[in-house]
């Protein structure tokens, strides 16, 4: 399928990397390590490109984001980085208890867990909707390039979500709409268990691969050398913030874009 | 010397009582206080049950509440009315299965087939029709102790029950006689003739269900009182031979003796008449809407006065039946909300519909 150069340049919107690239990297906040990791040049010897997000703003990409990759995509492969941040959005801060249940974990720890239990599906339920438009653009990238969906950093410890919790205004907000603003201390407001955030983003990740697999397109998940025992993100992989992987875990996520292709293309 | 009719109240006389001056009101017995202000209530039943939770809500009374939705996962409610109840465990028909639902919470009985695969679902048997199913047996397993645990804390905690008997018949596992809210395959599963059987329960048995539920319940709380009513509502459908109307009409005269029964042989219970209010040669024509099976909200209010007058108003006090009444029937902005929300529930789908 023929293929045009890119559009290069930072304002306001446009690509970074190589100029002819083979591989796109797109979409929400969880880029950003891609992208640093394309900065710091620490991308493996291959033809890349990703977009610049701070001049686009996340997290909301808007159409004319989307119309670029549109553009930009034929004859390439396009891996896009969906949303993510649900579980943290809607459950970092916790207002009440609650469990749900995971066959990947010890059930000696989610049965020592406070709260009732909730269903995965009620859970998915909630979710789901954050997943809109994603199988329309999966479909309209497919009819001229190759598609693949990455998945998303897994949760932090509450060590590093604690450190990270003053950086970010919108947890803040998010305590004062739960109730929560009188108790806003980043030592001290309840944050909702480790274990219980393991779960919550495996259910988002297995959404998204439901996605991909419904859609005919690869699933590339978080790189398991990334992720603990206890389905963490381990602390070298993770961004300042109490969200967000760092530029470590940007290379991982590109080495295994880069393993895929070369697996079923031969070459990148 | 008087014959014994002479001695009997204007109430005993059908002349007196609903010829003239008919109100819904008297024709609850005893002095008693249905409810209290004090209590904390559970009900369960089918239906028709559901309808008297807002408007108890309404009138001051605690409606006891031991499952409720995490907030987070609250919007979009529930399937079939399995959250209008004190635990979710939604309309319960059967006399059977309100024993049954107890023996399992305190852990007496344990049904052979306790859940069902289907798809990547693991159903509830007891709530086939749940909106968020278990996807795994483990998780089935917690979420489903978890709901026990609630039925137990509610019938364990509350000062008064109220049941609402609502059918005869019902379908039975063959093996082990689990009793189920619906035929399996109408909701769920698939019907398999050799595995499901089905039972129409007779005075005797309907009463000796109540009667080891409340006895088991006050085993551990002992000073409940019960209150029970039967549904107006006729069947759905019978899955015996006989005409729907005839079915109904067996199924109803079963209930309505095995209440007596019950009264009779359990302290503390007291039979309020709901079905007699809306079915009775009194109750109006617009009684029933149009499908002359949905209790229209008119009759609903009229029992409801009835309920309501005939427990412990605002002062404490209760409206003896020989007094005016102070609750207008006319609805207030209030009440207006109440019947919205009774309509609302009585609308909602619930199990038995299902075999349509």
């Amino acid at each position: 399928m023929s293929r045009s150069p890119l559009v290069q340049g930072p304002d306001p919107l446009g690509w970074f990397g190589d100029c002819d690239p083979d591989l796109l990297v797109v979409g929400h906040s969880h880029v950003g390590n891609v992208i640093e990791a394309m900065e710091q040049n620490l991308a493996p010897d291959a033809r890349i490109a990703v977009t610049r997000p701070p001049n686009v703003g996340f997290p909301e990409l808007n159409s004319a984001y989307w119309e670029m990759v549109t553009d930009s995509a034929p004859g390439r492969t396009v891996a896009i980085v969906w949303q993510g941040n649900e579980h943290n959005a809607k459950f970092l801060i916790q207002a009440e208890d609650f469990r749900v249940w995971d066959s990947l974990q010890e059930s000696t720890i989610l049965d020592a867990l406070p709260g009732p239990w909730v269903a995965g599906t009620a859970v998915k339920n909630l979710f789901v909707p954050t997943f809109d438009g994603l199988a329309e653009l999966i479909q309209c990238l497919r009819t001229s390039a190759r598609v693949v969906l990455v998945g998303t950093p897994p949760p932090k410890s509450e060590i590093q979500v604690r450190a990270g919790l003053d950086r970010e205004s919108f947890f803040e907000s998010r305590a004062a709409e739960l109730g929560l603003q009188l108790q806003w201390d980043a030592a001290t407001i309840p944050v909702a268990p480790e274990a219980l955030r393991v779960t919550l983003w495996r259910i988002l990740q297995d959404i998204a691969k439901n996605i991909a697999d419904n859609a005919g397109v690869e699933f590339v998940a978080a790189p398991s050398i990334t992720i603990s025992s206890e389905g963490l993100l381990k602390p070298e992989y993770a961004a300042a913030d109490c969200t967000h992987a760092n530029t470590a875990y940007g290379v991982h996520v590109l080495q295994s874009l880069h393993l895929l292709l070369k697996k079923t293309e031969g070459a990148l | 010397m008087k014959n014994p009719y002479q001695y009997q109240p204007p109430r005993s006389f059908w002349s007196s009582a609903v010829a003239r001056d008919f109100d819904p009101i008297h024709l609850v017995d005893g002095d008693e206080p249905l409810l209290r202000l004090v209590d904390r209530i559970v009900s369960a039943g089918s239906c028709f049950a559901s309808n008297l939770v807002p408007w108890i809500e309404r009138a001051g009374f605690t409606y006891l509440r031991t499952e409720s939705p995490v907030a987070a996962f609250a919007s979009g409610g529930e399937n079939l009315g399995y959250a209008n109840f004190s635990a979710a465990y939604g309309n319960i028909y059967t006399a059977r299965q309100l024993l049954q639902l107890y023996k399992r919470a305190i852990g007496q009985f344990a049904p052979r087939d306790p859940y069902w695969f289907q798809g990547t679902h693991v159903v509830d048997p007891f709530r086939p029709g749940l909106r968020f199913p278990a996807e795994s047996v483990e998780e089935f397993i917690r979420l489903t102790d978890q709901h026990l645990s609630c039925v137990r804390q509610a019938f364990e905690t509350a000062t008064v029950m109220i049941f609402t008997l609502g059918l005869t018949e019902f379908w039975e596992d063959s093996q082990d006689g689990t009793a189920y809210p619906s035929c399996p395959g109408t909701i769920s599963r698939t019907f398999d003739p050799r595995r499901y059987r089905f039972r129409n329960q007779s005075v005797e048995e309907v009463a000796a269900d109540v009667i080891e539920f409340i006895s088991l319940v006050k085993l551990l709380n002992p000073d409940l009182r019960l209150v029970l009513t039967v549904s107006p509502v006729p069947l759905v459908a019978t899955a015996g031979s006989k005409h729907v109307l005839a079915a109904t009409t067996y199924s109803k005269s079963v209930l309505r003796v095995a209440a007596d029964e019950v009264c009779r042989q359990v302290g503390n219970s007291h039979y309020f008449p709901a079905y007699e209010i809306v079915t009775g040669s009194q109750a109006p024509h617009d009684s029933f809407e149009a499908d002359r099976r949905s209790v229209s909200e008119s009759a609903i209010a009229s029992v409801m006065r009835a309920l309501l007058l005939n427990s412990e108003n605002s002062d404490g006090q209760v409206h003896h039946p020989s007094k005016p009444s102070t609750i207008q029937q006319a609805p207030t902005s209030d009440s207006v909300s109440a019947q919205e929300l009774s309509l609302r529930l009585a609308e909602a789908e619930c199990d038995e519909v299902m075999v349509e």
